[in-house]
């Protein structure tokens, strides 16, 4: 099948619930075009991880339909480039830099090793994100924002259409923070990306969507999340704020 | 030491020499699956695997003596059991993740207590201890042989699966996004495990495989920034308490095992000191 008629993911009447106890998504109609990129917003707890591992195919909806790139998540699923977050990792695990990017390529040998193809795509991701000079360190002893640029090499390496990230600037000074920013500003020209984040800062300055999660979801185009807008609706100043609105009175 | 090295060269005690051989070349897988298991951190279910071993070797010593079959032997009895408690383990901890701790408490203890009741049952004097606490100088030409065999084997699926291990070990979330059969190499993982496992019943004894297992790559993880180096190491270093293990044990006429076991805790006490000594000075210098 092609690209479903340009949209990346689409989402239809989709539920989800663990163990069949309360729903932790509901009613959830979602259609990603390509070349369009998101942002997943929404309180603790609101079910944006769990969007996130139903997109990639690791949890199953309860009920209703989940398309990416026009089939199931399963089969999409080495199409998309996951950043989990780097506090996930053990960090004393002894792993190089480009050991853990190479992974982003595993499934293209089934013995052996990687090939020097693979070792130049690596490198050429690591030129074009600015992490060249981290190449021969080890994984464990980079800063929180250095790992978490390798980990989205990692996610670059197989050419993906798309884009995953799970909140990416967690943990992260604001400083490094920036840096991340201007990778994905960079990438956001080239292919589709959708990130779960709490940061709303964020939202406004890529973002051309925010999709607001809270059991069901929402979505505003960012152009009306001006800073004003985000205080008005938050209360708080940006950086500090719990995403815990019901997004236009759906959850009446 | 001269005293021991000219002991090696002994035919009248042959024995000596196939048990630093033996205790050489299994160093080999011991220090790649050591790797692994300390990385994946799955030394528990190691654990539980080389327990389930002696209800597999009682079983075997059984058959053999009781009910007279006599191609069963006891590292056959104790391959089929670590294999078996490996995939049993492996499919409840990806089928039902929360009760993994109980099936490894269950499989480690009746694994055992089998093992116990068969010997007990069976005709004949049979010395658990050996088995328990291992006994490198009952090595025969033939489990050279046998070691051998399994060293070519372990190491061959290592080399060709090297990448998926280390990814799986690393990353099982990514790895599965990959596309990867995790729960085949998981498994394989295991496998492999259990036949390491079998090797080390052979030398240590049941009871110390955790510890042959896991403090040669501690030891080694202390130095290594990658994993393949890790393995390296581990290997060189299991050679080392291997070689040195047994002359301490000739010298002052102890149990090998034992011995070996005994200077592997104390290498790795002393590193573990050393390193927390190191990095507090390269944190004071930078």
């Amino acid at each position: 099948m092609t690209e479903n008629n340009g949209s990346i993911i689409k989402i239809e009447k989709m539920r989800f619930a663990y163990y069949n106890e309360i729903p932790v998504l509901e009613d959830v109609n979602l259609e990603i075009p390509a070349n369009s990129s998101a942002c997943i917003v929404g309180p603790n707890g609101g079910g944006k991880t769990t969007l996130l591992k139903l997109i990639l195919g690791l949890l199953h909806p309860t009920s209703g339909k989940i398309e990416v790139f026009g089939s199931s998540p399963e089969k999409a699923r080495t199409k998309i480039g996951y950043v989990p977050q780097y506090t996930a990792f053990d960090p004393m695990f002894p792993v190089s830099v480009m050991d853990v990017a190479l992974m982003g390529r595993m499934e293209k040998h089934r013995f052996g090793f990687y090939s020097k193809a693979d070792r130049r795509k690596v490198l050429e991701i690591f030129d074009e994100i600015g992490a060249a000079n981290l190449k021969d360190r080890s994984f464990s002893e980079l800063s929180g924002g250095q790992r978490q640029r390798i980990l989205i090499a990692r996610a670059l390496v197989s050419d993906p259409g798309l884009l995953l990230l799970d909140e990416p600037t967690a943990n992260i000074d604001p400083a490094v923070e920036e840096q991340i920013f201007d990778i994905l500003r960079k990438l956001e020209k080239k292919l589709t990306i959708l990130t779960v984040t709490h940061d709303l800062g964020f939202v406004s300055s890529i973002f051309q969507t925010a999709i607001c999660v809270n059991r069901k979801i929402v979505i505003h185009p960012t152009s009306q999340m001006t800073g004003e807008r985000i205080q008005e609706i938050y209360g708080r100043k940006i950086r500090m704020i719990h995403h815990n609105h019901d997004c236009g009175g759906h959850n009446a | 030491m001269p005293d021991f090295l000219h002991a090696l060269s002994n035919p009248d005690i042959a024995f000596l020499r196939y048990a630093l051989i033996a205790g050489l070349m299994a160093s080999i897988p011991f220090g790649i699956i050591g790797s692994y298991v300390v990385t994946r951190r799955i030394s528990y279910i190691a654990g539980a695997i080389s327990h389930s071993v002696l209800g597999g070797i009682g079983l075997a010593i059984y058959l053999k003596t009781a009910l007279h079959i006599s191609w069963c032997d006891p590292m056959c009895g104790a391959l089929a059991a670590a294999l078996a408690s490996a995939l049993l383990i492996g499919f409840v901890s990806m089928y039902a993740k929360q009760r993994e701790d109980t099936v490894i408490g269950a499989i480690w203890s009746v694994g055992m207590a089998s093992g116990i009741l068969f010997i007990a049952k069976s005709p004949g004097y049979i010395d658990a201890m050996s088995y328990l606490f291992g006994n490198i100088l009952l090595i025969t030409r033939n489990d050279l042989f046998v070691i051998g065999g399994l060293n070519i084997l372990i190491l061959l699926i290592c080399i060709l699966f090297h990448d998926k291990f280390l990814a799986i070990c690393f990353d099982e979330e990514f790895a599965i996004l990959r596309g990867i059969n995790v729960k085949f190499y998981y498994l394989l993982l295991l496998c492999l495990t259990a036949l390491t496992i079998v090797l080390l019943v052979r030398i240590v004894g049941i009871v110390m495989v955790i510890a042959f297992l896991t403090l040669p790559a501690a030891v080694g993880g202390h130095f290594s920034r990658r994993l393949s180096f890790m393995m390296f190491i581990s290997a060189a270093i299991c050679m080392s308490f291997t070689f040195f293990g047994l002359w301490a044990s000739y010298s002052w006429d102890l149990p090998s095992g034992s011995t070996i076991i005994v200077f592997a805790g104390l290498c790795y006490i002393l590193t573990a000191i050393a390193s927390q000594f190191l990095k507090r000075r390269k944190k004071r210098i930078s």
